[in-house]
């Protein structure tokens, strides 16, 4: 019969790292050695400065928190909560304690010898990263915590190992020594190389330098051109500048590149310029070999499917690419760049299929996406949300123009919906008539919008300045950018009020034990991702970054990238912006996949408490960011 | 009385060396350690029912050490059925089950002269005694607290309230596992100790 007091410990201690991951014998070993401490509330379970305990800490019940006179008295370093590690210090460095541990509630920890720890760490490495790692994350200074970024990527990559998908990570493979010619070659000699070599391109140098490139594509076009001559040069039909990498470059890297750039090669430099020399080629080829299911080859396929059908197959495939890339631990901003391309490829070419269903638009047009849709930010298929803008025309025409495009949104939208992206609840679509209108409509409802800051207004703003044209007349969604940069130019008033609606939700505080999680309704006793912590973040980078009135910056990594720009002074808090975005997306991204929703829930008791200390931390930056919008806009005055 | 106090006396140098043992150990006074106790028996009543397992776990200076724990499974003649139903100890599970004088051999050796501590341990103890005096020993030597009694003080009532382990647990927060195996009521005990004495 075993022992229920050492099952019990046991059983406790293995649902939290590092010890789930210990054998039954050496959990049983450890738990059979741990000793209970009840400390109560406002009483110290070591002082800066005390001789190092033979024990360290974790705790079972309750809160302890961590301060030290080197930092501010007020603030703590962290509060150890259920499950936390602390008084890891004699572990690594010296024999007295360098911060206080205070009970904030009445606690119980368990408290274990270092002794029972030392042949495991000897044998264990990941168990020793582990609490190398509890050690930073307890003695850290919160405001230079995250920005660094080191404990996560780690984390990251510890976790996934053994991760089969890990080859997408690798750097590209390219072509050593490739075949190049001089652009004064003539367009017969390349094709004869192309021929004879089996290759699809060449690289045009000028001493050992990446010039242009020519590929059968140029080649083709040359002879369908009709005015072909034997002794045409290359120069006349390459493509030039050549696109550079340097050869240490990751897959990921090389496929975002092909895909924004639209481009299949990329000439390998030594330092990724195009002036510098030449050292390898690689193609889409060498990619799509290397990954079967890959981004390019689905962009490649949308562009040439005519059917619905397959469209909500390659949308599926998308679906399928995503999980699979969040289980690696290719980096988010990756993940979150390649849903954002294909995304925006797809709607594109459901708004062509159902233009040729609908008929040509009477005049131009532009289609926009709005809200995350509009940043470029979604990863799981979410609700609709677009809107129309067309040219002004002669007032007796404008009903039957704008029929026309609220016929077309109708078509899109049910193709939308087919696809998996619902119908927006709020009717926030371009089949709605209030978000179907005219340039010079647009503009007067934008400048209501600004000129009369309200709840709903500064929330309608939220929504529709995130636009961005998925199809269309990039003229029309400029001149309304333009436009509402105007009306924003020093309207302290409007800042004021987006910057308030900015900091409505606090972050949670960073403790786990009080998380504000949803307190009725469907999702009680679960906490809101996707309000609490990712929609702060979006909506703190809205309004600094039209504050200092840039255009074109929808993207919140974007935004934040650009910040750090113009303000190197914030580096650290904008940084631990991008850090803490990236994180709560993957967590919502998983979340979503795992569950078929919109990821926006989590359910606090299934998280493993490394998620947790991760989501904790993403929750810092929040409160940084909040800080500095209130001194910017003078929040506290009107708060 | 004197005739009774020789009889003892001359008794005394008879008992078995595990009590000279255990005797001995009330020589020297420490504190420090308290051994949290808790029996399961076949019954409420001394006189006819029997030990069926002790458990028990000590602290040192208020800390908890799961290491010192004890824990023995008592061979017994009687097994009512209702008793079974709560504590689940099968009489047919006999793998580990040691006969009473054995079982409290071993216990006197992890009392030493720690100060016992168990909820309504008035009890336990007098259903120890019981079986010492089968055994033809004298009574626990040991001091003996009552957390029931302690959790009086601690409200500051000089009446004795009658609170159940359960009510304790809830009233501090204490996760109720193991209830009715004597090891995990000793452990629960323990904790309930600790708050009574530091909170």
């Amino acid at each position: 019969m075993g022992n229920v007091i050492v099952e019990r410990v046991a059983d406790f201690l293995k649902k939290y790292p590092p010890f789930e991951d210990l054998s039954f014998e050496d959990l049983k070993s450890i738990a059979s050695q741990v000793r209970v401490h009840y400390i109560p509330k406002r009483n110290f379970l070591f002082k800066e400065g005390d001789a190092a305990h033979t024990e360290f800490y974790v705790v079972q019940q309750g809160a302890v928190g961590l301060r030290s006179s080197q930092i501010h008295a007020a603030d703590w370093i962290d509060i150890c909560d259920e499950g936390d590690i602390l008084g890891l210090r004699p572990l690594f460095a010296d024999q007295t304690y360098a911060m206080e541990a205070l009970a904030r509630e009445e606690s119980v920890l368990y408290a274990i010898p270092f002794e029972a720890f030392k042949s495991l760490l000897q044998h264990n490495t990941s168990i020793m990263n582990f609490l190398l790692e509890s050690f930073a994350s307890n003695t850290r200074n919160p405001k230079a915590s995250d920005a660094k970024g080191k404990l996560m990527s780690t984390n990251y990559s510890l976790k996934n190992q053994d991760s089969t998908d890990l080859d997408f990570f690798q750097q590209a493979f390219y072509t050593r020594n490739p075949i190049c010619l001089s652009s004064a070659a003539t367009v017969q000699q390349a094709a004869k190389i192309m021929n004879s070599h089996k290759i699809s391109s060449l690289i045009i140098e000028d001493k050992h330098l990446p010039t242009g490139i020519v590929t059968d594509k140029d080649i083709r076009r040359w002879v369908a051109s009709g005015k072909m001559d034997k002794e045409d040069k290359l120069e006349n039909i390459m493509s030039s500048p050549v696109r550079c990498i340097p050869p240490q470059t990751h897959l990921a890297e090389v496929q975002s590149l092909l895909l924004q750039h639209k481009i299949g090669h990329l000439c390998v430099t030594k330092d990724g310029s195009d002036q510098s020399e030449i050292i390898g080629i690689l193609s889409e080829h060498d990619i799509m070999t290397a990954q079967a299911n890959n981004p390019v080859a689905l962009l490649k396929q949308i562009e040439r499917v005519t059917s619905l059908e397959s469209l909500i197959r390659i949308r599926e495939s998308l679906s399928r690419l995503l999980e699979a890339y969040l289980e690696t631990a290719l980096p988010m901003a990756y993940v979150m760049k390649i849903s954002r391309l294909i995304t925006q490829a797809l709607m594109y070419r459901v708004i062509e299929i159902s233009e040729v269903k609908v008929g040509k638009a009477p005049v131009k047009y532009a289609w926009l996406g709005i809200g995350s849709q509009g940043r470029g930010e979604q990863v799981l298929l979410t609700d609709q949300d677009h809107a129309l803008v067309f040219e002004d025309v002669e007032r007796d025409k404008l009903n039957d123009t704008q029929e026309y495009f609220l016929k077309l949104a109708k078509e899109v939208s049910k193709s939308l919906h087919q696809l998996g992206y619902v119908y927006c609840p709020a009717e926030m679509m371009a089949s709605n008539p209030d978000y179907c209108l005219s340039i010079s409509d647009w503009k007067r409802q934008f400048s209501r919008w600004i000129e009369h800051p309200s709840t709903k207004h500064m929330m309608m703003c939220s929504i529709f300045f995130d636009y961005s044209r998925v199809y269309g007349e990039d003229q029309l969604a400029e001149e309304l950018s333009q436009h509402i940069y105007k009306k924003l130019n020093n309207n302290q008033k409007f800042f004021a009020y987006l910057g308030e609606d900015a900091v409505k939700n606090p972050p949670p505080l960073g403790f786990f034990r009080q998380f504000i999680i949803e307190d009725d309704g469907e999702h009680k006793d679960e906490f809101d991702v996707k309000a609490r912590a990712i929609q702060p973040l979006v909506d703190a980078a809205r309004v600094l970054i039209l504050s200092e009135g840039i255009q074109g910056k929808n993207n919140t990594i974007e935004r934040f990238e650009k910040l750090i720009q113009l303000e190197p002074q914030n580096e650290e808090v904008y940084a631990g912006c991008i850090k803490s975005f990236h994180v709560l997306s993957k967590f919502r991204a998983i979340e979503g996949f795992k569950n078929q929703s919109s990821g926006r829930y989590l359910e606090l008791s299934k998280l493993t408490k490394s998620d947790k200390m991760k989501l904790k931390r993403a929750f810092k930056p929040i409160k940084d960011i909040q800080s500095l919008l209130k001194n910017r806009f003078q929040l506290t005055y009107f708060l | 009385m004197k005739l009774l106090f020789n009889k003892l006396f001359k008794n005394k140098k008879d008992y078995p060396e595990f009590w000279q043992n255990y005797s001995a150990k009330f020589k020297n006074d420490d504190s420090a350690r308290v051994v949290v106790l808790d029996c399961e028996t076949t019954g409420l009543k001394p006189t006819e029912d029997k030990i069926l397992s002790i458990g028990a776990v000590a602290l040192h200076n208020k800390i908890i050490y799961i290491e010192d724990n004890f824990s023995v499974f008592l061979k017994q003649k009687i097994n009512k059925p209702e008793s079974i139903a709560i504590h689940g100890i099968v009489k047919n599970k006999t793998d580990h089950l040691v006969p009473e004088s054995e079982a409290l051999e071993q216990l006197l050796s992890y009392l030493g002269n720690s100060k016992i501590i168990g909820h309504h341990i008035q009890f336990d103890v007098h259903m120890i005694n019981m079986a010492l005096k089968n055994a033809g020993l004298p009574k626990l030597k040991n001091k003996v607290q009552d957390t029931s009694a302690l959790y009086s003080q601690y409200k500051g009532v000089h009446q004795l309230m009658r609170k159940s382990l359960d009510e304790l647990c809830d009233e501090f927060h204490i996760t109720k596992k193991d209830r009715h195996t004597s090891m995990g009521d000793a452990f629960l005990t323990a904790q309930v100790y600790q708050r009574l004495i530091l909170a």
